[in-house]
């Protein structure tokens, strides 16, 4: 059977999650043919452009050139199953933060860095012009039906062991019945290695940011004031970021049963910010506490602007920007 | 005869998406190449707005393969930022950890990327690689596959996640070692060490006594006489985690050595319409296109060139006979990147070694929340590729104002489109019209995976073209005929 | 012009929704551009709710809640909902959308006259903003 791993614009932290297997690559390689990977196998996209038929397509991040469209829909078009592996195809990941950025604007930071000295327009021939930047960043799922998606920046060692199985039991000709999401049907609070008191009463002693103070090591992150995105996080990992002291910052995508991460968070934190102190500090001392949060995008939807429905929303309001 | 195009699409063992587009005129000769960076995420721009503190988490997934050292220079430009010294448990916690980002990447890019090309460069392109190798040499490929369990371990218990760690935070790290934590990775570096040492092994008697190697040691293509930047440490040795950086000039005199405050004096980039990679250059030299003359280069060969020493057992010794056999320094051979790869993979886990004696690392005092802020910060690193900058500035809520980041991968993106001329020049034979063969397109990207470039890193972006239409031209490999497909912009 | 904005109005039962009750039984207008919708608390209104309106249509949204710090029939559900609310407006503001768009305010269930006077005020305000769904 064959695999073929193709990319969108990715940072190469999938490809080390699969280089992971270690010795579990060796029982892969003897039931596959790895037919396209760029990082370890020597095949260029006219071999795969060639291939009639390909069993398992991996596809890693997300799609951010035309050139990321065209190899989306050639694997899918070949592959019996699709993945959707890690958080940039699954949800457009890190770089769906540029989701709102006009490319223009993308363009000119980049052009206006402090070092950025000379530009010039160079006279190139056309084949040796280079893939064009789409008008936003997007999830592999905005553009193709995957099979199976599996969450993670990257994907966690416990979903790696799961497709390693799939992968192992897998026969030829099986489609799937649904689409299949790794990880549990449970936030990540489910599994946490810290209990606060009663996880339906978490009081959050104000809002502080994570240079502001000396995390403690075993209490839970809300109870200490400090936004933990565990609460509409999948639990898909097993809690590594937590036991190493730091909040969850989201990467294994929304919970079931959420599709927007941050309206979710926004619901449910709000409800635990200064619970007990309200009617004493009213409004203004809420807000003072609620501004601590200076950057909703970049904290809630670190993962998972580019497909989320307030990017969605956002994109039908500024039409009209776009077009002047 | 009119002008006709080879590719390479897309360059292979190496890590994000690349393309070399060789141009050919009518009298059979090389006009142009390009080594080109296909895609961007833009980091530089969305960035900005964002709290800084976060920056340490989002700026790691720049890259996957050294995600640690975006994490880590991140974290270093936060402490200047917020004006914090960290405890001196937090910085040996840092430093030992990054040793592991060091030795995980040297020996993935060996292993995975480089080392087929040492072995067996010729055989068939769809079994070049660590699968194909695991039949021809079962042991070395395997040993290799072997260090990734280790390799995992001692990343987890630093950085709680192997790739994308979660550990540095403005003023120190997120918590302290326990005792057990040393204990496990005492066992585990020990382990790892072993292998490691095989490894070593191998590359001295296989690879560095290969005719292969040696011939290609002995290419003048692949060599390119250049200046060279690295970190130095306060005695002037080989440094990762901390120091000054040092430039040299290709006959190896010292020509600067400065705080990474002062980088923009030093460094500018010239942006153009053809790579979504910038191209850095001395600023004093200025831009002066492809010529070896004023190129720069960075990473594994430049750090050997400007230290004066490697100072640990085997590491020392491994470098100077390496000096010796390479007749002194600096030397300029790419292919000796592999090489000091391999000195860089052994002097990392002896330091590991050496550092996990270290009472200091049991101390609790992990995070210094004091300092004066300056709103502003640089930081430098020794990335597994080379020198990686990072430079933020930020308003009086700590949110970003100003990013600015430069890879090792974007600082030899000119050597390696200059070096590609040349290598394409000797071994190109381009009188036999279209057909070109594939094992002579693979010395062209044996010199580019030299550098082990990481184009995700590389990807800061210009593209100036308006054009609705981006087309690709295919050469098919029996036939050698080729295609021109257009593809309309979504 | 022919656009005429659309606002949802969130009224808690106890509270802002009698008032509109009231302004009925007192023959006090309010605009016709509310569509209002009678929740028990506002405290049970998610960011969700809110967004789904303005995706649906909405140009504006307001929210009645009962006023704190002691009128909640169910203890503190307003302050939920004014928290809801701030983080939401720091959201939209900093994904392009007016945070004016959304509004909350206190009324209680003998305030018609405030009622009549938010509304008025916000459908002003929205007819100044224009259309949400704009170019669409």
């Amino acid at each position: 059977m064959k695999i073929a791993i193709v990319y969108g614009a990715i940072c190469g932290g999938c490809d080390v999650a699969i280089v992971n297997w270690g010795e579990k690559l060796i029982d892969i390689a003897k039931k596959y043919d790895i037919v396209y990977w760029n990082a370890a196998v020597d095949s260029k996209l006219e071999d795969l452009e060639k291939i009639d038929h390909i069993n398992i397509g991996i596809f890693m991040g997300s799609i951010r050139t035309d050139l990321h469209v065209k190899l989306a829909k050639l694997l899918r078009s070949k592959s019996d199953i699709i993945v959707a592996y890690g958080a940039c195809a699954s949800y457009g990941g890190v770089p769906g933060l540029a989701t709102l950025t006009r490319k223009e604007k993308l363009i000119k930071d980049l052009a206006s860095t402090i070092t950025t000295e000379k530009i010039e327009e160079e006279d190139i021939p056309d084949p040796a012009k280079i893939p064009e930047l789409l008008k936003t960043n997007y999830a592999l799922i905005q553009i193709i039906d995957p099979d199976i998606i599996i969450p993670g920046c990257p994907p966690s060692s416990v979903s790696n062991e799961e497709l390693a199985k799939f992968l192992l039991e897998y026969q030829e000709g099986t489609r799937l019945k649904e689409k299949i999401v790794f990880g549990e049907e449970n936030s990540l609070c489910s599994i946490c290695p810290r209990r606060p008191e009663d996880l339906h009463k978490i009081k959050m002693p104000g809002i502080y940011r994570l240079y502001e103070v000396k995390l403690d090591e075993n209490k839970c992150f809300l109870e200490q004031g400090i936004i933990c995105m565990g609460p509409a996080t999948r639990a898909a990992c097993k809690a590594p970021c937590i036991k190493n002291n730091h909040p969850c910052v989201g990467c294994m995508g929304p919970a079931p049963g959420v599709d927007d991460v941050g309206l979710k968070y926004i619901s449910s934190v709000a409800s635990l910010v200064m619970v007990d102190k309200e009617k004493e500090i009213l409004e203004e001392g809420l807000a003072k506490q609620l501004d601590k949060i200076v950057d909703p995008i970049g904290v809630f939807y670190k993962y998972t602007l580019s497909n989320s429905l307030i990017a969605k929303l956002a994109k039908k309001s500024n039409k009209r920007d776009e077009k002047k | 005869m009119s002008k006709r195009y080879i590719l390479i699409d897309p360059v292979t063992r190496v890590e994000g998406e690349a393309r070399v587009v060789i141009v050919v005129n009518g009298k059979n000769s090389i006009d142009e190449i390009y080594y080109e960076i296909l895609s961007t995420r833009g980091f530089e721009s969305f960035c900005i707005g964002r709290a800084v503190e976060e920056l340490p988490r989002i700026t790691s997934t720049i890259c996957g393969v050294c995600s640690w050292a975006h994490h880590v220079a991140s974290g270093k430009t936060l402490d200047k930022l917020f004006g914090r010294e960290p405890p001196i448990t937090a910085k040996k916690i840092r430093e030992l950890a990054y040793y592991m980002q060091i030795i995980d990447s040297h020996l993935l890019h060996f292993g995975v990327m480089a080392l087929p090309d040492l072995v067996f460069p010729e055989t068939d392109p769809l079994t070049r690689n660590i699968i194909g190798l695991l039949k021809v040499e079962p042991k070395i490929a395997s040993t290799i596959l072997g260090t990734r369990r280790y390799i995992k371990q001692i990343e987890k218990i630093f950085g709680g996640k192997p790739i994308h760690a979660a550990f540095m935070i403005p003023g120190g790290v997120t918590r302290s070692l326990k005792e057990e934590d040393v204990e496990k990775l005492k066992e585990q570096v020990g382990e790892l060490k072993k292998l490691i040492i095989d490894i070593l092994d191998f590359f001295k008697n296989r690879i560095v006594k290969s005719e292969l190697y040696q011939s290609l040691l002995n290419d003048e293509s692949y060599m390119l006489k250049t200046y060279y930047m690295g970190l130095i440490g306060s005695g002037r040795e080989l440094t990762f985690y901390d120091g000054k950086l040092k430039i040299i000039d290709s006959e190896g005199r010292e020509i600067a050595v400065f705080n990474v405050d002062d980088y923009t004096e030093y460094i500018a980039e010239y942006m153009s319409n053809w790579s979504y990679s910038k191209f850095p250059y001395l600023r004093k030299l200025g831009w002066h296109g492809f010529d070896e003359k004023y190129i720069l280069r960075v990473g594994p060969l430049a750090r050997i060139n400007v230290v004066d020493k490697v100072p640990t057992e085997i590491g020392g010794n491994e470098y100077k006979e390496m000096i010796e056999s390479l007749g002194g320094k600096p030397i300029h051979n790419t292919m000796a990147y592999h090489w000091a790869r391999i000195i860089e993979i052994v002097y990392s886990i002896e330091r590991m070694e050496e550092m996990l004696d270290d009472p200091d690392l049991l101390s609790k005092d992990t995070v210094n929340l004091e300092g004066e802020p300056r709103y502003e910060g640089m930081g430098v690193i020794e990335a597994p590729r080379g020198v990686l900058i990072h430079h933020y500035k930020s308003d009086e809520h700590f949110i970003a104002t100003h990013v600015n980041i430069i890879t090792p991968t974007t600082f030899n993106n000119a050597a390696i489109n200059t070096e590609l001329k040349k290598v394409a020049r000797k071994h190109l034979d381009l009188t036999n019209g279209d057909r070109v063969e594939y094992k002579v397109l693979n010395k062209l990207e044996m010199s580019i995976r030299a550098y082990d470039p990481c184009n995700s890193c590389a990807a800061h972006v210009i593209d100036l073209s308006t054009s609705d239409e981006f087309k690709v031209l295919i050469i098919e490999k029996e036939t050698g005929r080729k295609r021109l497909v257009k593809y309309k912009v979504v | 012009m022919s656009w005429k904005p659309k606002i949802v109005a969130f009224f808690c039962k106890w509270c802002a929704g009698s008032a509109a009750d009231l302004a009925g039984v007192s023959r006090l207008q309010y605009p016709s551009n509310i569509i209002p919708i009678i929740v028990p608390c506002t405290g049970r209104i998610s960011a969700r709710n809110i967004i789904e309106a303005f995706m649906n249509g909405a140009d504006g949204v307001l929210i009645g809640g009962c006023h704190t710090p002691n009128d909640c029939h169910y203890l503190a559900g307003n302050f939920k909902a004014f928290k809801r609310v701030y983080l939401l407006k720091k959201l939209l503001k900093q994904v392009g959308i007016e945070p004016e768009r959304l509004r909350i305010e206190w009324i209680s269930a003998t305030e018609a006259k405030k009622l009549v006077q938010v509304t008025n005020e916000f459908v002003k305000e929205i007819k100044k903003l224009g259309p949400l769904h704009r170019g669409e």
